[in-house]
């Protein structure tokens, strides 16, 4: 028989604020080229350029940087068509998450063209290769081909780690490198395990008002592997 | 320095500048109050670098001078002596030691150089704006309670001040979690105050600070910069470092679309939770509401020693609803409500519940249930 549940304390939800600056950024073999090609604007291979990689990889982190640096204009992946007319070569033009179930393929194809007329750029994230995305419109899909595809690779052990950290710094939390060594060496190797591993640290400290030690991330990561629902709430 | 004065002076400062000198210190000088006698007054100053206090007091001063000398030694010492008597402070020729000498009695105090006593440079300050104390202890007083002793979440250590507008006016907030619970007391922003950044005051500063503002007759002075603050209340001077961090947006976690409203007697509400706490264990004070038309059900049931229930009248009309919540939380909100009257605005039983003070609109209080 299941014993009863301790009473549980839950937290406030208090959110936190990602760092998206350039000194945020971690960087390692698996996501170097994609950096490299954000440092390197305006020098540019291609005008319209796919960045590729899983959930958490950074892409966001990356676009955001750029943003910054090249002060683009940012469209949504839904609703592209009736800004083409903003393109006028003056600012490059950035769209997160390009592989959205909405994507607007015809203001895409126009924004596309738009982009190479005015001789500026256009930055695309997606989780996917333009490939795979199921577009419909053969125009758009020879023009995406065109574009140079970076990839952002599943994370080796110092992207994880920093990467961890970076989670961690995001919620203010300073935590032992002893806790992400044992994070990094235990987790399933992708970042979205990452994000939800600290997600779920972060709440159960909060709940037990408690330091983020190794017996946490110890509890963190088996109720991970014995796949309980995120804190059911 | 060679200076005399009232026993009942010089308690009242050293009684103020000595509680921030830390018990342990490892920098000796930091456990040393520094006096200075100039003019017609002896000022004393103690720091543990994040925070410093000085307060002057008159005294009839034959010699000016400056030294430093052990804080609390000195605070007990002036504290033992008769109420009435009058002290002198008297360093010797080479500045080694001084003496404390009142009536029949007689201290020698070892010193440490005055020019080693660090100084918290406080910079500039952007904003300065002046408030009654009896107000700044209401923004304190109703949200310290609430302040986070987790060291880990060092930005939840504090009571986070900023202005707003709220309501078409511009308040002066003070809000603080340690997120289980949060505080929220505002009043109408006082003239200086537009404009000044969201800042984090460390809960040693106001506590501190909570305790100079019981004369009710004094005006507090706040100066303040994005990293320092300072408060001038009377003769007394109070310079903080201020928390480097980003308080979160507490706004998010105040329900706005709780409709379940119970309207409760403050006194008993708390008498009720105290009494059936009785059988909680320590940890886990868990207490169980069982809100029903015009009533309530407190109930606490503990494995190893037994249970509890006690029924109380409330306003009450909306759907039954069951919800936990740690007793100690409900007994500290129930402490910080002037009125007669407690309003719960409640939504489930996982969700933040809203506690209003029904005298009170200027306080809010926000409790997350326990899972019970």
């Amino acid at each position: 028989m299941r014993e009863p549940e301790k009473p549980r304390q839950l937290p406030l939800d208090l959110g936190h604020t990602p760092g998206y600056s350039r000194d945020d950024l971690v960087v390692s073999q698996a996501n170097a080229q994609a950096v490299s090609l954000v440092d390197r604007w305006p020098e540019w291979p291609s005008p319209v350029v796919v960045l590729a990689g899983p959930a958490g990889s950074g892409k966001s982190h990356l676009a955001a940087i750029w943003r910054d640096a090249s002060h683009a204009l940012v469209l949504k992946a839904a609703d592209i068509e009736k800004h083409v007319a903003e393109i006028d070569g003056t600012r490059p033009v950035v769209i997160d998450d390009a592989d959205d179930r909405f994507l607007d393929e015809n203001g895409l194809f126009h924004l596309i063209n738009q982009v190479r007329a005015t001789g500026t750029q256009l930055l695309l994230t997606s989780r996917r290769f333009p490939a795979a995305w199921g577009v419909t419109l053969p125009d758009l899909a020879s023009r995406l081909k065109a574009a140079a595809t970076i990839e952002i690779d599943e994370p080796d052990d110092l992207l994880l780690a920093g990467v961890i950290t970076k989670l961690f710094a995001d919620r203010q939390i300073e935590v032992d490198q002893n806790v992400v060594q044992f994070l990094v060496r235990r987790i399933e190797r992708s970042l979205s395990t990452a994000i939800r591993v600290v997600d779920r640290l972060d709440r159960a400290a909060l709940e037990q008002k408690t330091r983020i030690t190794r017996a946490l991330a110890a509890e963190a990561v088996n109720a991970l592997d014995q796949g309980q629902a995120e804190f059911e709430i | 320095m060679r200076v005399i004065l009232e026993r009942s002076n010089l308690l009242k400062s050293l009684n103020h500048v000595h509680r921030v000198v830390e018990r342990r210190n490892t920098i000796p000088i930091l456990s040393n109050v520094l006096l200075s006698a100039d003019g017609a007054s002896l000022e004393m100053k103690a720091t543990d670098l994040d925070l410093e206090v000085t307060e002057a007091t008159a005294a009839k001063v034959e010699q000016a001078g400056a030294t430093t000398v052990p804080a609390h030694l000195l605070y007990d010492i002036v504290r033992k002596l008769p109420d009435g008597a009058e002290v002198m402070l008297k360093t010797d020729e080479d500045g080694n030691a001084m003496s404390v000498i009142s009536g029949r009695s007689s201290f020698r105090l070892q010193c440490l150089p005055q020019s080693d006593f660090p100084e918290l440079s406080a910079g500039s300050f952007s904003h300065i704006f002046r408030l009654e104390s009896a107000a700044m202890k209401g923004l304190i007083e109703k949200t310290q309670f609430a302040i986070s002793t987790e060291e880990t979440r060092y930005y939840l250590n504090g009571i986070y001040f900023h202005a707003i507008e709220s309501g078409g006016k511009l308040k002066l907030r003070s809000v603080a979690t340690d997120g289980h619970r949060l505080a929220r007391a505002e009043m109408d922003a006082p003239a200086g105050s537009e404009g000044m950044p969201g800042i984090i005051i460390p809960r040693k500063t106001v506590s501190e600070l909570q305790k100079l503002v019981d004369d009710p007759d004094v005006a507090v002075t706040t100066e303040l910069s994005d990293t320092k603050i300072r408060f001038t209340i009377g003769s007394v001077v109070l310079t903080s470092k201020l928390i480097d961090g980003t308080f979160p947006d507490y706004q998010r976690v105040i329900p706005t679309g709780n409709d379940k409203k119970l309207v409760i007697d403050r006194e008993s509400f708390a008498r009720a939770v105290d009494r059936v706490s009785t059988i909680s264990s320590e940890r886990g004070r868990a207490v169980k509401l069982s809100i029903s038309e015009g009533q309530v059900t407190l109930a606490v049931n503990n494995p190893d020693s037994g249970s509890a229930t006690e029924e109380l009248a409330a306003d009450y009309s909306s759907d039954p609803i069951e919800i936990g919540f740690n007793a100690k939380y409900l007994l500290d909100v129930a402490a910080q409500l002037s009125g007669s009257e407690a309003r719960f605005m409640l939504a489930d039983a996982g969700s933040p519940t809203l506690i209003h003070d029904m005298s009170d609109e200027d306080a809010l209080y926000v409790l997350m249930p326990m899972r019970v």
